[in-house]
Parts: C-alpha cells; structure tokens; sequence
C-alpha cells in the first residue's frame, strides 16, 4: 500500500469502521468509540485473553480512551463555549509576530489598613446585603467607609496600567476583587471614563481585564448579585461597525461561572454555564474567574478544544483570582496543557506558603520562564521575554513570540499522546444528532 | 495539490521554521495582485462557452492570513454570473511547517439560479459539464499559485529547491434537496456510521442513482464504481470505500472514496434539508461539508 493511500485512509478511519483496514497499514488500530465498547463489553477475560494479560490491558486502555471521548463528546453537545463579542472582522496571523500580555496582581489587603484577619488565609471577610446573597469583601472588620479610598485605588490601579500600556502590553489583566468595590455610581463613571481615556490614548490594541467585583443587577422586582470582570477593549481593537441597537457596553460584564462555596460566596450564574470568549485580532479571549477553572463544563470543553482549528481555537485564556490554594495554581497550568494554548493567571491573593506565584504564563503547558532560556522542540529559539517594573514588584509584562507558540501547538500529539487517541476515538462521535 | 520539493532530480525537504514560514507568507501577500491575477486568468481561460461570464472580485479584503497550525493563506473570492447561476472560486495556500507540506487548494462553489433550471434541478448533463470546469479551473489555478509560490519561496529561503505537485486530493459534492433523498441520506449515514459490519453497497435506489450520477462525472473513475449496470444498488468495489459523514453544521452527506498512488477523489451528496440559506448560515450544506473534508485530508499531508 502507498504511503498516499495509506493517509486517505488515515483521514477517514473514524468513518468507516473495520473496512478501514482495506485502506491503512494493518498494524494501525481502528479509532471507533462504539465498537471498542462493545468489543470490551464482549471479550470477558478468558483463555485466549485471561485478564492481567498484555491484550486484556491494551483493551481495558483502548476501553478507556473511548469511554473519555465519548464523555468529551456529551460534554460538547451541552456546553460549548459561545462567542459573547466580536471586536475584529479579519485576523492577519501573518503581521503579527509578537504579543505583549500583562499580568497585575494588587493585593487588596495593601490598600486598606492592615489588621489582623479572622482567618490569615482569607484575609477577607462576609457581609450579607440581601437574604439569598452573600457577596465577598476586601479586609477584615474595616471600617470601610473611613478605610476605602476611592481616589487612592483608582490611582493605584490606573498608574499601574498605564505602565503596561507604556510596555506596549496588548493584553493586560488586574486580578479578581480589584474593580473598585463599593456602588457610587459617580465612582463608577469616573472610574470607566478614565480608564477608556487611558487605553484609547495609546495606537496599539488594547484588551484589558480591570478586575471583578460583586454586583447587583436589577430587573424589575427581581434582582441577581454576580461576580463580574469588567472588560474594556481600545478602539483601535474594536474595529467592528455596529448600529446603534447593537452597541456594546464599556465596560463589559463577564460573569463568574462557579461561586466559590467554601468561602461562602453565593452568587447567581449565568445559565449555560459555558466558556465565554471575545473574538479578536490576536484570537479568540476566554476569561475564567478564580473557580470557574475547577468547572467539569470548562475541563471538558477545554480538552475538546486542544486541536482545534483556527476557528475554534481559544487562544489566550485570561485567569483573573483570588486562591490561597497551590493546587489553583497546578489547575490553571493543567487548563493550558490540556487545552495546548496560553493560560494567563493573576492572582491577587498574598503569597501562600508554597504558592509558586501569583502572576504567570503558561504557554501549552509549561511556564513562560522556565523555557526562557531552554526552549523544547523548539526551531524558532527566540521565545519572548519578561519584564518586571521596578516600581510594581508584582505585575509582569511578557512579550511572546507567537511562531514558538504555533510551533508548541503542533507539537500536542507528541506532549499529550494519550489524549490524542481520544480525540481519534472522539471523532467517531462528534458527528451525531441529539434529538 | 500537495506540494513537494525538489532540489535537482532528488526530494528535498521545503518544511520551514514558523518564522520561515512568516517570511514566505509575507512575501506572498505583497504580491497578493499577482495571485488574484493569476487566479483570475485561469478562470478565464477555462470556463466553457455555455458558462462564459465576466469575473468579479466578490470580497474586496486583501489576503487573510491564519496559522492552523501551518500558515493559511485565503485569496480573495472571484465570481462569475453565468445563466445557470454563479460559480465562484477561492484559492488557498498552506505554507506549512514542522512536519507538513505545502498545499495549494482551489474551491469551486456553484449556486443555481433555479428559475433558469426549472424543475427538473441539475441536469447530468450541466452537472458533467460543472465538473468538467471546476477541475481545468481548479488545475490550472493550483498550478499558477505553485509557479508564483515557488518563486517567492526562493525568494525569501534563497535555496535551490523547487516545489513540485506530488499529489491531487479532489473533493466533489452536491446539495440534494427533497425529503425522499433526504431521508434516503440520513438512513444510509446512520447505517453506514454504527453498523459493526463492512458495508459496500447502497440499497434505496434514489440515493444509488444519484451516487451514481456524481460519481460518474469523472469524479471517481469506473472501476470503482457498480460494475453491473443492471443492479439498482451502488456498489463500491475493494478499492473504493463509503464514506458517512455529518458537518459540524449537521449536514448529512454520504461520500465514496477512491485513492490510487498520487491522487484521492472524495465525490458525494449531502442533504440540504431546508433548500434555501438559514440566515446564520454563510455558506451551502456541501460547503461545509467539502470544507471540513478537505481539512481532514489535509492534516495527514
């Protein structure tokens, strides 16, 4: 058999079953999710195949990677991720070759007064404003309208954009918490007024995450709490021409997906509670707020994006937090290994013993740093680099070389050989109706 | 058209670095006129006199670029108004990195006017003549983007190599609309998708005789076909396979494939159930489908 044969019949093999080993090399399995169960199903340990055996293992795997991808497959027909805003019509890969991205952790318990916390690890307290809600505060037992200084957070945090700004920075995230938190709506307006200003000053393209917070929507009688990111694009960004009716709020509302439970936050949830992303000029934008990256909905619908075509493809996930918790961490780097992209994590929570950091980038499942200087399967050895500002100690500007990316990309099946069978398996699935 | 390199008579390897592919690519969209050119030129020179027409460019964007994981590079779209209809094509170039080849694609979209064909739909005969086009179109254009290609390669590589075809994928289908043959294609899909027996023969003898239609428009040559004339079922031989396959808009089409050592034909039929363009939609059922096909083929090259 040509080795051309033997491709075309590669392509198809999800399609057509056992006749496909009229058309590839013998040795190839046959990738048919289905047939594998009922093959598993079928072939009890016997004599020909008692269990323990090399062929009962290789079966049970095989039975394995097909009950993951028929797993991966339910997940994508009730929760695919939904495009929540276009702000370009037209990517141009090929002018791009760098992006900058940054990364600013606050840490809120710098802002107001230092006391002693109830609980050192969560330094932050509950307050209850409605009987179904309750909403997470910065700093314990404040006296917050003595201690909160809306001027001196503004500043804090416009001084801190307007320096990745000056880095060039295209993408820049301040952590979960860090919108200003209090409802005067004068704050608000000036708040956002200033900080459109500030982006739309500069001629570069700017996405920027200027934190969360819990807030109140009302409708009517009813009324919902949600913990938003409030997401501002520049206007060289957003070039999309939109009537009047279709016009998009600055900033956007990007609504927290799981309420972190154990810490009693109790918030509404948008319904499906599926990956939302912003389709822009460098890609497609996930935003995951803190929790929402222990989600099954986001796990599964991220490992059914690893090789996505361009299309379908999230390219940057942006992870504003606030998580004592290590784990937190190793999860946002497993989000962007399983999902082969880029993986953004701002934490604005203090450094908890063992934590490894509170601002990183993880490029297809590795840290930007740690491949600095020792870049793997890598043609293109040139992979960006990182800045730190003297003055802001925790806020990190990276600038990343896109072609080592795309390089990393196509390497998935060598980095993750176990879930690229599934996807073969997957493939025999994706294709059916649910009525 | 697969595109290998070759460095006097022996095979040399064309696969570049991400960043070299960045390069090619950019050379390639400042000389974007001269595709589009290139492209129009042979549409001109290769459509029959019954569907002669003057070529437009349909989209006024420049070329759009994308990394998939190799480098994408889509042409404008240019159209014809004919009588039946228009026919309209897009040419695409992956200047591929790593471990794949270059590709040079050519889609070929035909949408009827139905008050010119009447009732009766799509002719044999019109169909023949369709396909017959698309594929002096679809050579012809390929070729004028390798020539242009290769020298823009050399350009920015400045080695020796030349970029040869070494192999043709083809992919043909055609939109069926009505509920007979639509349920005739949803059946057979279903059939053909969760049967744990090899299946090589279609039955319902509306579906035959349509495979039969499109199949025999060159699109797959004759021994791969129903051998007995006689027979209302459409028989594929050993070399020849069924293919089901559903979009992910959930097109349903049923595909035969046949493969000998340098070239690949994927002809088939896809139900359009509703007949005319959801709003959401951009493109016909048999776009998508031939779409996502061709990207399958694709990535194993």
């Amino acid at each position: 058999m040509s080795e051309f044969k033997n491709k075309v019949g590669r392509a198809f093999q999800p399609f057509i079953g056992n006749r496909a080993q009229n058309f590839i090399k013998s040795d190839a399995q046959v990738f048919r999710a289905h047939s594998k169960l009922v093959e598993f199903s079928d072939r009890a340990p016997d004599g020909n195949m008692p269990e323990g055996s090399e062929n009962y293992s290789d079966l049970c795997m095989s039975a394995e990677k097909a009950a993951l991808a028929v797993l991966l497959d339910c997940a994508n027909s009730v929760a695919e991720p939904k495009c929540c805003a276009k702000f370009s019509e037209n990517k141009q890969d090929v002018k791009r070759g760098v992006i900058r991205l940054a990364g600013i952790s606050m840490m809120q318990c710098d802002i107001a007064e230092k006391k002693p916390a109830p609980n050192a690890a969560l330094p932050f307290h509950m307050s209850k404003p409605t009987e179904n809600h309750n909403i997470v505060a910065v700093t314990p037992d404040a006296n917050r309208d003595a201690l909160y200084d809306y001027k001196k957070w503004r500043d804090d945090r416009l001084d801190r954009i307007k320096a990745s700004l000056e880095a060039k920075a295209n993408i820049i995230v301040i952590g979960e918490f860090d919108y200003p938190p209090f409802f005067k709506t004068e704050d608000d307006n000036d708040f956002n007024t200033r900080v459109r200003a500030l982006i739309n000053d500069f001629d570069h393209e700017v996405f920027l995450i200027a934190g969360t917070r819990h807030e109140r929507l009302r409708k009517g009688k009813a009324q919902k709490w949600f913990n938003h990111a409030k997401i501002f694009v520049n206007n060289n960004l957003d070039t999309v021409e939109r009537s009047d009716d279709d016009s998009l709020p600055s900033p956007m509302n990007h609504a927290k997906l799981v309420p972190a439970e154990s810490v009693g936050e109790q918030i509404d949830t948008p319904f499906p509670t599926a990956i939302s992303y912003y389709e822009t000029a460098f890609g497609q934008i996930a935003v995951l707020i803190c929790k929402d990256v222990y989600s099954p909905n986001v796990v599964l619908s991220l490992v059914n994006r690893k090789d996505a075509t361009a299309k379908d493809r999230l390219d940057y996930i942006l992870i504003p937090s606030y998580n004592t918790s290590r784990k937190f961490y190793y999860s946002c780097q497993v989000l962007s290994l399983i999902s082969n992209t880029t993986v953004m994590l701002v934490d604005t929570c203090y450094n908890y013993p063992g934590k490894p950091a509170r601002v990183v980038l993880f490029v297809c499942g590795r840290v930007f740093t740690d491949v600095m200087g020792n870049p793997p399967d890598c043609q293109d050895n040139d992979i960006g680099d990182i800045e730190i500002p003297d003055k802001h100690p925790n806020t990190r500007i990276w600038t990343l070389n896109r072609d080592y990316v795309v390089q990393q990309r196509a390497l998935y099946k060598k980095r993750t050989p176990y879930f690229s069978e599934v996807d073969l398996f997957k493939a025999s699935l994706t294709r059916e109706v649910d009525e | 058209m697969i595109v290998s390199a070759k460095a006097g008579e022996a095979d040399a390897d064309a696969r570049r670095s991400v960043s070299e592919a960045r390069a090619i690519g950019l050379a390639i969209v400042n000389h974007g006129d001269a595709y589009l050119e290139a492209a129009n030129s042979s549409i001109v020179e290769c459509l029959p006199p019954e569907l002669v027409g003057d070529v437009s460019i349909k989209e006024s964007d420049t070329v759009r670029s994308r990394f998939d994981p190799g480098l994408i590079l889509d042409f404008q779209k240019l159209a014809v108004m004919t009588e039946f209809g228009e026919l309209s094509t897009r040419t695409c170039l992956t200047v591929c990195s790593s471990e794949m080849q270059s590709k040079i694609w050519t889609r070929i979209v035909f949408q009827p006017n139905n008050e010119a064909l009447g009732n009766g739909g799509l002719s044999t005969e019109l169909l023949s003549l369709l396909y017959s086009a698309s594929d002096h179109i679809a050579a012809k254009t390929n070729e004028a983007i390798r020539n242009l290609y290769e020298a823009d390669f050399k350009s920015v590589v400045g080695s020796n190599i030349s970029l040869k075809s070494s192999g043709i994928l083809h992919v043909f289908a055609v939109d069926c609309h009505g509920n007979g043959i639509g349920a005739s294609i949803q059946e057979a899909y279903s059939e053909l998708s969760w049967s744990e027996v090899s299946i090589d023969k279609i039955a319902d003898r509306e579906l035959a005789d349509a495979l039969r239609d499109v199949t025999g428009v060159k699109g797959i040559p004759q021994q791969a076909q129903d051998a007995n004339e006689s027979d209302t079922r459409f028989l594929v031989d050993s070399e020849a396979m069924l293919v089901p396959f559903m979009s992910r808009e959930k097109d349903t089409g049923i595909f035969v494939s046949y493969t000998n050592d340098d070239a690949s034909y994927c002809v088939g039929l896809v139900d359009s159930a509703a007949g005319v363009l959801p709003p959401t939609r951009d493109m016909i059922a048999s776009q998508y489908a031939t779409a996502e096909i061709a990207s399958l083929l694709g990535r194993q090259f």
